[in-house]
């Protein structure tokens, strides 16, 4: 019953000034919806790079005329090398179709395999591997009679992994630069509201309300928003969700192989909830540092 | 415990070099008291009540109350401090956007007790104040008198053992100031000490008590109203 009185306070409060709470409201709900949308893209753009298979890749062009006993030899050898996770071994017949298929070029002038391509290995490289893996194997292929020349796909890794660097570094600005905004401008919103309701808190300290009791309603305001701001842009992001998803052209689709755009994921879900009613609750301390001079 | 409520020892309070608003003020108050606090405005009648409720800190001497110094009390304990001493002020300082019940509840809701027993302690004040049938009524609806009657509800709610009031008549009209004083004069004989701050000759007459007069900060006179 205590409780249901306190409760009525902030409710009473609400009632009051109800462009304040909901400009607050509105922050939260703002600057949760750019942080679902990034959180939402990178997301999805995980699941692409998944798809895409992101890890290091390289092809040895062998010597002419080996026989087959010494390219399954160097196959072993090269699979007993750190960090190497598969060999497969094309012969120029299979590299050419697949170059054919690829091009799209069946119909075209046919290409003598022997002219442009040798047999090669295709070889794949452990998820963890460390970039310096391609250097040391590289040097280490030079040294094999076997084989010409070898090339590997360390500049897409190196450009993958620079845009998964710095997608990971504008989510961690975005989400420490959303908190701390968002928790500013609440605790100046709330602020606003403290110096509207001064009186009041001078009259409730007077008949002997400790901190506690006078700054309660705030942190519970604050919690409250959080909540409620939270829920708004977890519709708004269902919506936008919906609507990419109907509107985006299929080809889209089709290119980064994905059918249908992913939500986000209940650990983020999860960190989204906590984040908008962390957002609030800062704000509200906010408020109780900032007057807390005022409450002695 | 000591038979003093109130005991004021040399109490100064210094706002700067040249600036006094009080200066070695000493006086006792028994428990079960009666007493006015009197001067012309300035006189530091208003600055002795702060002290008394902890609102400001003296800058010299000692004060005990209810047998706590609260001479140098720390910000912690004030709150506590409070509960035990009810202030009545000039301008009533009621929550506009709440009844009268729940204006005079707010000080048992601060003590956190049941709803229980606030219903019973909140309808037995008002009752002594006659305002039971206003109790949903709001502040701003209520006459001078009856927003001060409700601030005197609130005020012995909790069953202070000092009551304090500055200038608590000093808003309202000669009559609606009789019958306020004579509240007061109720609730003293229910054997709280109460010390009331005020410049009305005229109601020191009409409710004669001991009298203490502050002049420029000095106390002057400490003598029983109608004698010599």
């Amino acid at each position: 019953m205590r409780n249901l009185r306190g409760l009525r306070r902030i409710l009473l409060d609400f009632k009051r000034h109800p462009w304040l709470h909901l400009i607050s409201l509105s922050t939260i709900s703002v600057a949760l919806v750019i942080l679902g949308i990034f959180l939402i893209c990178y997301r999805n753009f995980e699941r692409i790079a998944e798809t895409t298979n992101p890890n290091t890749t390289g092809t040895i062009y062998l010597q002419e005329n080996l026989t087959a006993g010494q390219v399954q030899f160097l196959k072993e050898r090269i699979l007993a090398l750190e960090n190497v996770q598969r060999v497969t071994f094309k012969t120029k017949d299979t590299v050419l179709r697949e170059l054919s298929a690829f091009l799209g070029s069946a119909d075209n002038e046919p290409i003598t395999p022997g002219e442009l391509f040798p047999d090669v290995l295709e070889i794949e490289l452990k998820r963890d591997a460390p970039s310096s893996a391609v250097t040391i194997l590289k040097a280490t292929l030079t040294q094999y009679p076997e084989v010409t020349e070898s090339d590997f796909s360390e500049d897409w890794l190196a450009q993958y992994k620079k845009l998964r660097n710095l997608f990971r570094w504008v989510g961690i600005i975005l989400i420490a630069g959303t908190v701390l905004g968002c928790a500013f401008l609440i605790a100046n919103f709330m602020g606003m509201r403290h110096q509207q309701r001064k009186s009041e808190i001078d009259i409730v300290r007077l008949i002997g309300a400790n901190q506690q009791f006078v700054m309660s309603p705030f942190l519970w305001e604050g919690v409250i928003e959080g909540c409620l701001g939270t829920l708004s842009a977890l519709i708004a992001l269902v919506v936008i969700r919906r609507m990419i998803t109907a509107l985006g052209p299929t080809e889209w689709s089709s290119v980064l192989g994905v059918q249908n755009w992913l939500f986000l994921s209940p650990l983020q879900l999860l960190f989204f909830v906590v984040l908008g009613i962390s957002m609030a609750f800062l704000g509200s301390i906010g408020v109780f540092l900032r007057f807390r001079e005022n409450v002695k | 415990m000591s038979a003093k409520m109130v005991r004021l020892h040399r109490v100064g309070k210094q706002y700067s070099e040249t600036r006094y608003a009080l200066r070695d003020v000493s006086f006792d108050l028994e428990r079960g008291e009666f007493a006015y606090v009197t001067g012309i405005n300035g006189a530091g009648k208003t600055t002795l009540l702060k002290l008394l409720f902890a609102m400001e800190r003296a800058s010299s001497g000692s004060i005990v109350v209810n047998s706590r110094d609260i001479s140098d009390i720390s910000r912690s304990r004030i709150p506590q401090y409070r509960r035990e001493v009810g202030f009545v002020f000039q301008d009533f300082k009621l929550l506009p956007d709440l009844n009268v019940f729940d204006n005079v509840a707010l000080p048992l809701e601060v003590r956190k007790m049941t709803q229980g027993e606030i219903e019973h302690r909140v309808r037995g004040v008002l009752s002594l104040v006659g305002l039971e049938d206003r109790r949903k009524d709001f502040p701003l609806t209520l006459s001078g008198g009856e927003q001060q009657r409700v601030a005197i509800a609130r005020s012995i709610v909790g069953k202070p053992a000092l009551l304090l009031g500055d200038e608590p008549t000093g808003n309202l009209d000669n009559r609606t100031a009789r019958e306020i004083m004579a509240l007061f004069r109720e609730i003293h004989t229910m054997g709280t000490t109460v010390l009331i701050a005020t410049h009305d000759e005229n109601l020191m007459d009409e409710f004669p008590s001991r009298v203490i007069e502050l002049e420029h900060g000095v106390m002057i006179a400490d003598r029983q109203q109608g004698w010599t």
